[in-house]
């Protein structure tokens, strides 16, 4: 089938990313909006993300991207008077109930940010203690310490001094580590914003390739500012834009199509570098 | 903007600077110069005690008689006893609520509240030492008699000055927790990690040497505190005991003598004072330290 036709034909009325026919995706949202105390940040924002694809979030600053992702794991409860309206469903269930366990949820849907952002205690204590808040049994905690940080190919590097401070790793290590200590968890999503723009071009070319990787285990939500790496891991892909001061979707859908042939005048030109 | 004119506000800027500099330099040799300054004079009033007396007698003659004439005793040993003890009680019973009071600033309380429970604390911060003794004479005293006779105790001067030195525990535990990256709780939260959890594994550990530091500032306070403690300890030189014993520290001992000390006595007086400020600064070092430390 023609790809632009699937699209037109499974998104009735919004353009969200497409899934096959039948199959639930494994993140969507639907006319998303989050509002800070009277300034509204987000606006009608509908997107879906198909089972271990990955969805690459990019656009300028400042249209909401990252408001957008913190409302995926409802870490936007953390700030005072921010509201968020509209359906996220995880998994086929509605996230924004108040019966939805924020603290599950973010078991369920792990987040890696834009700065490594490690504890400052060991290497291995990183790991140990989001595991023993989430019930991990100490007879199991070990092997999933190891597994993890194999996961994220750290293993080698640091089984010599996992009690060494997390501090002492290098950029990259750090954000790795940060990625371990979210997969530890087991989560069937992973969100992040900006992974990459605090490390340096090596680190960022392994990072990259990790979070690429990890896509046969995890539903993936990234933001990204690096159009080129976009283009490389993205399944599929959304243009954030301000649009009368509120951020909103104005492209989205497989990447191939949004990359390749934007219909939005203002994402074309975005994505082709003449704006801005 | 013309050539000139740009030379000329350089040149004045950089009087500017040469003049704070100046001034600033002048107020901190000040400064400095009067702390060195009381060193000196206690060292110079404190000698006459070292040479004749001697330290050896001050850490081992067992009591403090210094106007017995030729069977006079000069033992600090007891009232530095007391000294350290009233200290350490006071920083063990309000180390507890103090960081608790900060957790609840911090964590728990809704703005309004922690605001109102942090002015209360600065103004038990406030309160003069003399009415916390006068208080703990009336209202604490009586209630420990009932308990155990005297009444005027070691306790007392524990309890007392616990509540003294809460605020500096408090606020300085606010302030370390204040000081803990955003980037941490942000990271415990979205790995689903719970207040406590947070708090007890990320933020107290991360905190822990300001905290520290904050209680050896508190124990430094309490260590010098006088007035309160002349009031409800019962000012007895011995090693106490018990907790309901009475004792005298260093401070009270000086505030007490110095009116009518003369020759011998009153430069032994200067030499427990030099020992007092030696302990101190010796915490204030254990205090800093870790601090710096932290930085590398």
């Amino acid at each position: 089938m023609d790809p632009l036709v699937q699209l037109s034909e499974s998104v009735s009325g919004s353009s969200g990313p497409v899934c096959e026919p039948g199959i639930a995706p494994m993140l969507e949202t639907r006319e998303l909006s989050v509002t800070y105390g009277s300034r509204r940040a987000l606006s009608g924002v509908s997107l879906a993300v198909p089972r271990h694809q990955i969805l690459a979030i990019v656009g300028p600053s400042g249209c909401g991207k990252s408001t957008f992702l913190n409302s995926l794991n409802r870490l936007t409860d953390l700030t005072p008077n921010c509201r968020v309206e509209g359906s996220i469903r995880v998994d086929n269930e509605e996230i924004l109930n108040a019966d939805c366990d924020p603290m599950t949820l973010r078991r369920r849907v792990g987040m890696v940010f834009q700065k490594p952002n490690p504890f400052p205690l060991s290497i291995c204590r990183n790991l140990a203690i989001p595991l023993k808040e989430h019930g991990c049994a100490k007879s199991d905690m070990d092997s999933i310490i190891e597994e993890a940080i194999s996961d994220v190919g750290l293993w080698d590097e640091v089984k010599d001094r996992l009690n060494a401070p997390a501090l002492s790793l290098s950029g990259g290590q750090q954000q790795r580590l940060c990625i371990a200590r979210a997969l530890a968890l087991r989560p069937e999503v992973m969100l992040f914003d900006e992974p990459c723009s605090a490390l340096d071009p090596f680190s960022i070319n392994v990072v990259e390739q990790l979070i690429a990787s990890l896509r046969e285990r995890v539903t993936i939500v990234i933001v990204t500012h690096n159009l080129a790496q976009a283009r490389r891991i993205a399944d599929q892909a959304a243009v954030f834009w301000q649009r009368d001061g509120v951020g909103t979707v104005i492209e989205s859908g497989p990447a191939t199509l949004v990359f390749g042939a934007p219909q939005d005048p203002e994402a074309a030109a975005y994505l082709s570098g003449h704006c801005c | 903007m013309s050539p000139i004119s740009l030379r000329l506000s350089i040149l004045s800027r950089r009087t500017v600077d040469l003049i704070a500099g100046r001034w600033f330099c002048a107020t901190a040799v000040l400064a400095a110069s009067i702390v060195l300054l009381i060193l000196v004079f206690v060292v110079r009033e404190a000698s006459s005690a070292l040479s004749d007396i001697g330290v050896v007698r001050f850490l081992t003659d067992d009591t403090w008689r210094p106007t017995a004439g030729a069977k006079a005793s000069y033992g600090i040993i007891p009232m530095l006893a007391g000294s350290l003890f009233v200290t350490s009680g006071a920083v063990i019973v309000a180390g507890v609520p103090g960081v608790l009071s900060a957790l609840l600033i911090r964590f728990y309380a809704p703005p309004f509240l922690a605001t109102i429970h942090r002015r209360v604390i600065e103004l038990l911060a406030g309160v003069p030492s003399v009415v916390f003794g006068f208080w703990g004479l009336v209202v604490l005293v009586p209630i420990i008699n009932r308990l155990h006779p005297p009444g005027q105790s070691l306790l007392a001067g524990i309890l007392i000055l616990s509540l003294m030195i809460l605020p500096t525990i408090a606020l300085t535990a606010e302030a370390a927790l204040r000081g803990v990256p955003a980037s941490y709780s942000s990271a415990a939260a979205a790995l689903g990690m719970g207040r406590w959890a947070t708090i007890w594994n990320v933020s107290l550990p991360v905190a822990r040497r300001g905290i520290l530091a904050g209680f050896l500032l508190a124990a430094t306070r309490a260590i010098g505190e006088t007035m309160a403690v002349v009031m409800v300890c019962g000012n007895i030189v011995q090693v106490p005991d018990s907790l309901f014993a009475p004792v005298r520290t260093v401070t009270a001992n000086i505030a007490m003598e110095m009116g009518d000390a003369q020759a011998e006595h009153r430069s032994a007086l200067f030499l427990t004072g030099l020992a007092l400020m030696v302990l101190v600064a010796l915490f204030l070092i254990a205090a800093g330290g870790p601090r710096r430390s932290e930085v590398s």
